[in-house]
């Protein structure tokens, strides 16, 4: 009934009337699949960070209980077999919880993975092919083309339309799921019982490598060059030759002394970055709710931000690492 | 008249309505606070008996603090398993709706959703 029907000269303008409203039924969601991707890329970082910055790492926990096996040999005696199970009971039971921040670490790819289906090109492409394999039905069967050419390129472009809407009111749906469930998460981070349990333990933990190291460095046993070349860097000036050896020298106890309250400000700032790592935990994952707010209404999310928060979480990682590393 | 005790040492009840995180933050303090007086306190020893009860004063002050953190623990866990649970069904179900989008009896639903569009666009034709 359509046969050699000619867009240009018959209908065209009430064809794109249909595609006009068809674009504006399809873009009635104005959400950008750009900054959905952007931040779930963000989430699956950040989930990431978050867990490193509340929970004692595997090293952080060996360490910890190391420093205190030294103690206590230093001091001639064993770990209380109620002290080690007493470790080893928190630690199981805190390294359960870490499940939470994969599980979100998933959530995020899977959203990650939603914004990245694409725009539907494949839906065209198939709906192409559809109409194709119909007109070849009828040629089969000696009749006219029931889709014209032009019309079967239409329904591709409507197919992609609409599988683009699709995506992007998923997309939507799923970023209002996520951030409720961060909101919870939230919740409960910021209780003050959950707090103290993630702190105080890792605290714990710190304080036992803070007070070995202090020990062996009293005991003369810790080469000082790399303190003394790091104090002279910024200035061009490095530990002159044999410095390490002649520190031990009772003419160099000023010195020594001098380095001592620089050991002790440093190692007691780990345990000060527990609390600041958690904070700026608790911080990200307020970021990410602003930003799925702004997500679902359509406005722009800034890469800029959330480049931030991750960026000081990394760099609290990286100083407690750091601080792990130097102690192996 | 009695000499007044250490200015940072606080006692822990003081009006019997101490939250639990207070307590444990407290019992954390002393611990901390034991450990690290560690380094001074077994240099001044001068004997292995000495050492040993340094230790031993310190290791009460630590498992206290164990101790009620994994009692305290045993309070928080099943919010952090229900938090688990539901995160682990979001995603699932996220999962789903990407599965819909790519799915091939999804693209034939969306033919439906095109068929109704074409019809509308067919007036263009007629």
């Amino acid at each position: 009934m359509i046969e050699g029907t000619d867009l240009k000269t018959a209908g065209l303008p009430r064809v794109m009337a249909g595609l006009m409203i068809l674009s504006c039924l399809a873009g009635c969601s104005t959400v950008s699949v750009d900054n959905a991707k952007t931040l779930g890329a963000a989430g699956k970082e950040v989930s990431t960070q978050v867990s490193s910055n509340i929970f004692a790492s595997d090293d952080e926990y060996r360490q910890g209980i190391e420093a205190d096996l030294f103690l206590h040999g230093y001091a001639d005696t064993q770990v209380p077999e109620a002290v080690a199970a007493g470790y080893r009971k928190v630690a199981i039971e805190l390294g359960a919880r870490k499940l939470v921040f994969s599980k979100l670490h998933d959530l995020y790819s899977a959203f990650y993975d939603l914004a990245s289906s694409g725009d539907g090109s494949g839906i065209d492409r198939s709906l192409m092919d559809f109409g194709n394999a119909v007109n070849g039905y009828a040629a089969s069967r000696q009749r006219r083309a029931l889709v014209p050419s032009s019309a079967v390129g239409l329904a591709g472009e409507a197919g992609k339309l609409i599988a683009a809407d699709r995506q992007r009111r998923s997309i939507i749906r799923t970023s209002a799921l996520i951030r409720g469930h961060l909101i919870e998460l939230l919740q409960l981070l910021d209780d003050p019982l959950v707090r103290t349990q993630m702190e105080t333990f890792r605290q714990n933990l710190v304080q036992n490598r803070v007070s070995a190291i202090k020990l062996l460095w009293r005991s003369g046993l810790l080469d000082p060059v790399d303190l003394i070349d790091q104090m002279g860097q910024s200035e061009g000036l490095k530990t002159a030759p044999k410095s390490g050896d002649a520190i031990g020298n009772r003419r160099y106890a000023s010195v020594r002394n001098g380095l001592q309250s620089v050991v002790d400000y440093r190692l007691e700032n780990k345990v000060r970055l527990v609390a600041q790592g958690y904070d700026a935990s608790v911080n990200a994952l307020k970021v990410l709710i602003a930003r799925h707010e702004k997500l679902e209404k359509g406005e722009e999310v800034s890469v800029a931000e959330l480049r931030g928060i991750s960026g000081e979480l990394q760099v609290i990682t990286g100083l407690l690492a750091k601080h792990a590393s130097t102690n192996k | 008249m009695k000499k007044k005790g250490v200015d940072s040492i606080h006692p822990v009840v003081m009006d019997g309505n101490l939250e639990k995180a207070e307590a444990l933050s407290a019992l954390s303090k002393a611990s901390c606070a034991a450990t690290a007086a560690l380094p001074e306190a077994l240099a001044r020893c001068k004997t292995p008996a000495q050492k040993q009860k340094v230790m031993a004063d310190r290791d009460i002050c630590q498992l206290a603090y164990l101790n009620s953190l994994a009692k305290s623990l045993v309070q928080t866990g099943p919010l952090f398993e229900q938090m688990a649970d539901d995160l682990g069904k979001a995603a699932i179900d996220v999962q789903a709706r990407l599965k819909e989008l790519k799915d091939p009896v999804a693209v034939s639903n969306l033919l439906v959703d095109v068929a109704r569009l074409a019809s509308s666009l067919a007036l263009a034709f007629a």
